[in-house]
């Protein structure tokens, strides 16, 4: 019997830190694994999504697949499709993207997954992005703080997360 | 000999025809717009993309050759779009063009979408301000819809580099979005040029001007913390219970966008020696760009005319013109950014 592992919560200063977080995905996330991405415009899902190209050793540039609505990252120790559902508001549209199907031999990222719901697989990892800082200066948004809160569902996600907060210490439990 | 193809593209809601003659003429160029259909054939098409495709493909097709006066024994080469776009959108146009290059015994040409837009400045209709020359190389191109913002170096129609590209949201992504932040109606792009043409001097003046992400050393762009910093305005001024100035900030956003894309392209064309820059994709249609562009580079800056910007077959049948890889029939298609826009094969 596994036990759920408490929601991890992490500060993540600037872009960079919310990046070093993608980047642990990226690297212990096995086969089949799936993330979502929720937050508001500019929350960092993009960037996290940057940090597991990274950690995944992507050759390619991790941008945002809002109007290819889904990117594929070869090349890196899996590979990870990178999807965007901003623009769709039809069920039926995004069952059409199959992502159920999706994560499977590789890492499947989903920014927008609300909008989602039934079409996405089970077991998942979640993450959820908060900006912090009200007043942020506009030259500094790199350097704006972000709460991440990372919660599973299903067992792969599960141990996902056990290893995430082994290797990371949070700011509050 | 003339060289007749005829290209679909279906990468997106929309599914198109086009015959293009030598890479020049648009004999005919069919957009499977609702209207369109329903005109020549009366029926009442289903809004789901991949499904209306379907049903479109077979009367576009039709729609095209006879708006080109032609028929199948004219057509020397079936040209489609490979990807990237919507997996099951793109099936339908590549499955239909193997179906047409077998029935009828002639080369399938798949081009990348990308290569496409980029093409559009060697059809006729973006001719006709110069002289109907093509555009000279070597020429630097710039890339930029709601998916792409790429900068390309093209010495010939061999050898094509991608030199930059952009690291987070593309630039029509960044209209679409803050076009929603400002409450305006989709699509974002054409609205917010709007917007802007209605705020005065004195109201744009009133407001600190956005930033602008300039990455330098690199020919890659950022319109990300652009976005943020516009959410953030809007956030504070409804925190406060202030209105929004929407066109004054229309035109500032506008304004930081134009402004990079124009000078990043410029210096590119400038350190690189380009005899012109071209610029394709959806938001080359709008003006301030065009104008910012044609104010910063010193060499003749091409631009197709709107329609020819935005997703049509037109500009895939022009591609194939010019880089006339055949493929086997059992090709497939790819709904991802995934290979290079100009390798072999696309």
């Amino acid at each position: 019997m596994s036990t759920t592992p408490p929601p991890l919560r992490l500060t993540c200063d600037d872009a960079e830190a919310t990046r070093g977080v993608g980047a642990l995905v990226g690297r212990f996330a096995e086969p089949g694994a799936t993330v979502l991405l929720q937050g508001d415009l500019g929350a960092g899902k993009t960037v996290f999504a940057q940090g597991v190209g990274r950690g995944l050793e992507a050759p390619t540039v991790v941008n945002s697949p809002t109007f290819v609505l889904v990117n594929e990252h070869l090349g890196g120790r899996l590979p990870m499709r990178h999807a965007d559902l901003y623009r769709l508001d039809d069920l039926d549209q995004i069952t059409e993207l199959g992502l159920d199907q999706a994560a499977e031999g590789g890492i499947l990222l989903v920014e927008w997954p609300e909008r989602g719901q039934g079409a996405l697989p089970d077991d998942c990892l979640h993450v959820h992005f908060s900006p912090l800082a009200d007043d942020v200066s506009e030259d500094q948004l790199d350097a704006s703080p972000r709460e991440l809160v990372l919660t599973s569902n299903g067992r792969n996600a599960e141990t996902l997360l056990s290893q995430l907060a082994q290797s990371l210490s949070p700011v509050s439990a | 000999m003339s060289f007749r193809v005829l290209a679909l593209e279906s990468s997106c809601d929309e599914f198109a025809g086009a015959v293009i003659e030598d890479g020049i003429e648009v004999l005919a160029s069919v957009v499977a717009t609702q209207a369109e259909i329903h005109a020549r054939y009366g029926g009442v098409v289903p809004e789901v993309a991949g499904r209306e495709h379907l049903r479109n493909l077979a009367p576009v097709m039709q729609a095209t050759l006879e708006s080109a006066g032609l028929g199948w024994d004219d057509l020397d080469a079936i040209a489609v779009t490979q990807g990237p776009g919507l997996g099951g959108s793109l099936l339908v146009g590549v499955n239909a063009a193997k179906a047409a290059a077998w029935a009828r015994g002639l080369p399938l040409i798949p081009v990348h979408h990308i290569a496409g837009h980029l093409y559009a400045n060697w059809l006729r209709p973006a001719r006709d301000d110069w002289d109907d020359a093509p555009p000279p190389f070597p020429l630097v191109a710039l890339v930029v819809s709601g998916g792409h913002t790429e900068l390309f170096w093209m010495q010939d129609h061999e050898r094509v580099e991608r030199i930059g590209q952009t690291r987070d949201d593309a630039a029509g992504e960044a209209f679409d979005k803050v076009g929603r932040l400002l409450g305006l109606p989709f699509p974002g792009g054409p609205e917010i040029e709007r917007a802007a043409g209605q705020a005065t001097p004195e109201r744009i003046a009133a407001l600190d001007p956005l930033p602008r992400a300039w990455l330098p050393g690199t020919h890659d762009f950022s319109f990300s913390g652009l976005k943020t910093a516009v959410l953030n305005r809007v956030r504070k001024a409804e925190a406060a219970g202030e209105p929004i100035d929407v066109p004054a900030m229309a035109a500032r956003f506008q304004e930081s966008v134009t402004h990079v894309l124009a000078e990043k392209t410029a210096r590119a064309a400038e350190s690189l020696g380009a005899a012109c820059v071209v610029v394709a994709g959806g938001v080359a249609a709008n003006g301030a760009l065009r104008d910012a562009l044609r104010d910063r580079c010193a060499v003749p800056v091409r631009v197709p005319p709107a329609r020819l910007c935005t997703d049509n077959a037109a500009m895939i049948g022009a591609a194939a013109c010019y880089r006339q890889t055949r493929a086997p029939l059992d090709i497939d298609v790819f709904s991802t950014s995934g290979p290079e826009v100009f390798s072999p094969g696309n």
